[in-house]
């Protein structure tokens, strides 16, 4: 059992981690916090470093690496930012999805315009009445002449009305059936007439932000429609393994920026004469708190391994998720306390990190959405 | 132009002082859980000669590190920013000082070679010794320049920028040289793009022992210098903070401050 | 032999540094029981004021060496030094010093120390103390081959008393080898400025700074106001926001201020090591963990954007 990074991973790994150090400074970072700016030129130099080709296949102008190998480049990202993050993620999710999904051309179209960073993507999932009951969602897609009509409304969609954005837009293209067999998967620009974004105002990922999507008479033509008239559920499932494995991954590169803060302010706030760390109180914390890091670590990376290993790996992923999402929400929450009023500060950072790990056990599967799944493969189905 | 840069791979000298530990036994700072990283003036020596093989057509860069195995990292790291070629010569003993260095990286350079210009860093951030350049110009009987920061070509001359106390220098140089690179603005090393990461362990690499340069013993006889004590000295530190309930308060607390310890006011 | 030679250079004057160097020359000399021995490369003129100091001043003063060059300035030194037979060489901490040293000792079969801070005799050995690990320790360094050639931080050291009768002033010519290197232009930065080396109020900026804008407005007007020269760590200077003359630090100026006022700068060792002989040390960082709260007398936790347009005022009302 190989628990090390080969020599390239470690170099991947480092290379990303002075990427971020040069374009990311805990200042800037500050700043873009404070206007709700995404920074495009740091999405660029991931674009330039060609991070984003890392798991696409290289007939379509990516470098055919591996989950493992972008789950390497998520934590590292992540132990900067969890919010800007989230641009990667979706550019890779959603861009696999239409590999797996898309037609050949729709490939040979979409594929280099995001690895060029000419675009990003964003997906567009939920609704007003339609969160883990995905199914209840009400957007619909009816055709006109060659393509559809689009109308609806979406929300809680990351990264929807930033610039150059397509959107990843799941829609019923046939509402008397069961929703597995009655939703499509479109690809719609975000400035495209009848789309309107609107920036919502939520507790973390401001940079990135959430927004609003209404479609009013939207139209979209036949070519957007990815994977086939009534293919949409299959589309979505597609690509969950890899969405939760890198949100594990985003998970724990969240919580280890929130313990070596946390470690480092142990080692320098001194109350009674002597830095708190020294206390037994706040030394058994963060020790806690690291071992789970470790523990959720280990937990994902034999999920990937056996991913990588073509295994059935459903069940693993499943928990990997559940867990990291949990313990990042977790270690938030002991890092504000570590840090006393300090974490409370707007003028710390500690805030900052605290309200962006808040939404991992309810973004992509709910803890208790997770639950259920992994009973389910366990033989339990519940209610 | 056949080039050379010797990188030295370090403990990450970011460690922050409070974790920093020496074994005052060994004499050398212990490693902990830092990382090795590769020197920082040899990462500029190294962009230095990337940005020089771009004017030069047809140049070759190859690098070179007399280290333990895990200095074989460093040298990857070179070989996905584009160097064409590694060399790695084993390092037994630990913390060779200065002039021991300058022979083995001579006689893997001889070897090797020849080279029009070899490139070492300045000093390295650890032992910080400054001297490797130029001990090793001495051993191949080539001159030697310091501080470089900007290199041009000037017919089948060097045109060098050299940082000075004052300024700058430039200078007119013939090959073959060695030159101690120092940081500037446009030297800070480029990141290596993904996809030579990937590329990079397939390179070869070549792996010297020190019997391949035909050196039993490179230590000069008696020694060169040793390290007789290594010691962390104690400091006392009491950083008084300004006081105020407003920032203006506080300012005001700042500006006596300041006034009283330059004295000019 | 137990003569301790000097070297310096006409062009760097005889300045605070030089009259350092030569004072620890003396004292070696006498700890050792010989000669102390100048060897001044260049224009004789300052020689004169050193021959108080010294028991002999070698000038090398051929029209050749009238500027400074590498490679001709090495082989004159290396061709006196072989000549005297010295028990050590000491040389500055200056660029010309620094380039020179270790190539010297190569060609004298002897051991080279660069940035020395002080020189320890024992018996026969020579002990030289230095810097490491970016400032974090300090190591003694016991020299094995004999001369010990060394640069020393000099500007600190206490000059030597004139002696009774001054050394007597020679001249020679050298034999000089064809030059494979030549400077063929220097540039000064700021000429008519002091040197940071010197100054009494140093204003430094760091990566806090965030460019390079602030540099020539407000931390400028800051350090006009105070009579301060203006200084930068190494990331300002790596950033392009300011000239690579401004940077202080393990690689950079060593400088002994009164006051060093460091806005935006983080603290490492490595800049650190450069301001360790400052008297007092003030710090305006938005970072409460910066390091550099740890070597300061003085601090606020503040952006120093809010910070110096209103001290600026509060200075200016004070200096009335």
């Amino acid at each position: 059992m190989d628990f090390t990074f080969t020599p390239e991973q470690r170099l991947l790994r480092d290379s990303v981690r002075e990427l971020m150090k040069r374009h990311a400074s805990p200042e800037y970072l500050r700043q873009l916090e404070q206007d709700q700016k995404f920074p495009y030129d740091l999405y660029s130099a991931w674009v330039e470093a060609g991070l984003l080709g890392l798991s696409f296949p290289e007939e379509y102008g990516g470098l055919g690496g591996t989950v493992l190998d972008v789950m390497i480049v998520t934590e590292e990202i992540s132990k900067i930012s969890t919010d800007l993050v989230m641009s990667y993620s979706a550019a890779i999710f959603c861009g696999l999805n239409i590999v797996r999904n898309g037609s050949e051309e729709q490939k040979r179209y979409w594929i280099p315009k995001l690895l060029d960073g000419e675009i990003m993507l964003a997906i567009c999932m939920s609704e007003p009445d339609a969160g883990s009951d995905v199914g209840a969602m009400r957007t619909a897609a009816v055709r006109q002449g060659d393509g559809w009509l689009i109308n609806g409304q979406k929300l809680w969609t990351s990264g929807a009305g930033l610039k150059n954005t397509v959107l990843c837009v799941y829609a019923k293209t046939n509402p008397a059936v069961h929703y597995r067999e009655g939703v499509s998967f479109f690809l719609i620009d975000n400035d495209t007439p009848g789309v309107q974004c609107r920036k919502l105002e939520m507790l973390g990922r401001r940079c990135f932000g959430t927004y609003e999507v209404f479609f009013r008479d939207a139209i979209v033509p036949a070519e957007r429609l990815v994977g086939g008239e009534n293919h949409g559920w299959q589309c979505m499932l597609s690509g969950l393994d890899v969405e939760r494995l890198v949100g594990a991954a985003m998970n724990i590169g969240g919580a280890q920026a929130i313990v070596d803060m946390a470690l480092e302010y142990s080692k320098e706030r001194v109350q009674f004469g002597r830095p708190i760390g020294t206390f037994q109180s706040i030394a058994h914390m963060i020790a806690d708190m690291q071992t789970e890091i470790e523990a959720g670590r280990a937990l994902m990376w034999r999920a990937a391994a056996m991913m990588a290993n073509n295994e059935n790996a459903l069940k693993e992923i499943n928990m990997a998720k559940l867990y990291t999402s949990e313990l990042y929400a977790k270690v938030a929450n002991q890092g504000v306390q570590i840090m006393g009023a300090y974490g409370l500060s707007a003028e710390y950072d500690m805030q900052r990190l605290f309200r962006n790990a808040r939404s991992a056990t309810i973004e992509a599967g709910t803890s208790q959405t997770q639950r259920n799944l992994i009973a389910g493969l366990m033989g339990l189905k519940c209610r | 132009m056949n080039i050379l840069v010797c990188i030295k791979q370090i403990i990450d000298p970011e460690v922050p002082v409070r974790d920093f530990r020496i074994d005052e036994a060994k004499r050398q700072a212990e490693r902990g859980s830092a990382k090795l990283v590769s020197n920082i003036f040899c990462e500029n020596a190294l962009e230095t000669a990337l940005q020089l093989r771009e004017l030069s057509r047809g140049s070759k860069i190859v690098t070179l590190s007399y280290g333990p195995p895990s200095a074989e990292e460093s040298l990857r790291k070179a070989i996905a920013m584009k160097a064409d070629g590694a060399a790695l010569v084993n390092q037994e003993a630990e913390n060779p000082d200065p002039l021991t260095v300058a022979r083995v990286l001579a006689a893997a350079a001889r070897k090797l070679g020849p080279f029009d210009v070899v490139m070492v860093g300045r000093e390295a951030g650890d032992w910080g010794a400054g001297q490797t350049g130029s001990l090793l110009a001495e051993e191949l009987g080539m001159p030697c320049v310091s501080f470089v920061d900007r290199i041009e070509l000037d017919g089948s001359k060097l045109k060098i920028r050299r940082q000075t106390d004052w300024g700058w220098e430039f200078l007119q140089c013939e090959t073959p040289i060695v030159l101690t690179i120092t940081n500037d603005e446009h030297n800070v090393p480029r990141i290596p793009k993904v996809r030579d990461v990937m590329m990079s362990g397939r390179q070869p690499l070549t792996k010297l022992a020190l019997g391949d340069l035909g050196l039993n013993n490179p230590v000069a006889e008696g020694g060169y210098y040793d390290v007789a004590k290594l010691f962390i000295p104690q400091k006392e530190s009491k950083c008084e903070f300004v006081v105020g309930d407003t920032p203006e308060q506080r300012v005001e607390s700042l500006a006596r401050g300041l006034a009283k310890l330059s004295g000019a006011l | 032999m137990n003569d301790i030679v000097v070297c310096l250079f006409s062009v760097c004057g005889f300045e605070k540094a030089a009259k350092g160097l030569v004072g620890e020359g003396r004292r070696l000399a006498a700890r050792c029981g010989g000669a102390l021995r100048v060897i001044l490369v260049g224009d004789g003129a300052i020689a004169s004021e050193i021959a108080p100091l010294a028991d002999s001043v070698i000038v090398a003063d051929q029209a050749e060496l009238s500027e400074y060059q590498p490679e001709s300035y090495l082989a004159a030194l290396t061709e006196l030094c072989k000549i005297q037979k010295p028990k050590a060489v000491l040389l500055g901490s200056d660029t010309y010093s620094l380039e020179a040293v270790a190539r010297l000792a190569h060609r004298l079969g002897g051991s080279a120390v660069c940035d020395g801070s002080a020189v320890r005799l024992d018996g026969e050995k020579i002990f030289v103390t230095r810097q490491v690990y970016g400032g974090k320790a300090q190591a003694e360094i016991e020299l094995k081959r004999s001369p010990a050639v060394v640069s020393l931080r000099s500007r600190s050291l206490a000059p030597a008393s004139p002696q009774d009768a001054p050394g007597e002033v020679r001249h020679v010519v050298c034999t000089l080898p064809p030059m494979r290197t030549r400077i063929i232009e220097r540039k000064v930065d700021d000429p008519g400025n002091v040197r940071l080396e010197d100054a009494r109020v140093i204003v430094a900026g760091g990566r806090g700074i965030g460019g390079a804008e602030p540099f020539s407005t407000e931390l400028r007007q800051l350090a006009d106001i105070l009579g301060a020269q203006m200084a930068a760590s190494r990331a300002a200077c790596d950033a392009g926001w300011v000239p690579a003359t401004w940077q202080v630090g393990q690689t950079g100026k060593k400088v002994a201020p009164e006051l060093y006022i460091a806005i935006g700068v983080s603290g490492a060792s490595q800049h650190m090591t450069g301001v360790s002989e400052a008297k007092n040390i003030v710090a305006i960082n938005s970072d409460p963990e910066a390091p550099i709260f740890k070597y300061c007398s003085l601090g606020m936790v503040a952006d120093y954007r809010e910070v110096i347009p209103l001290l600026r005022s509060k200075l200016g009302l004070l200096h009335k």
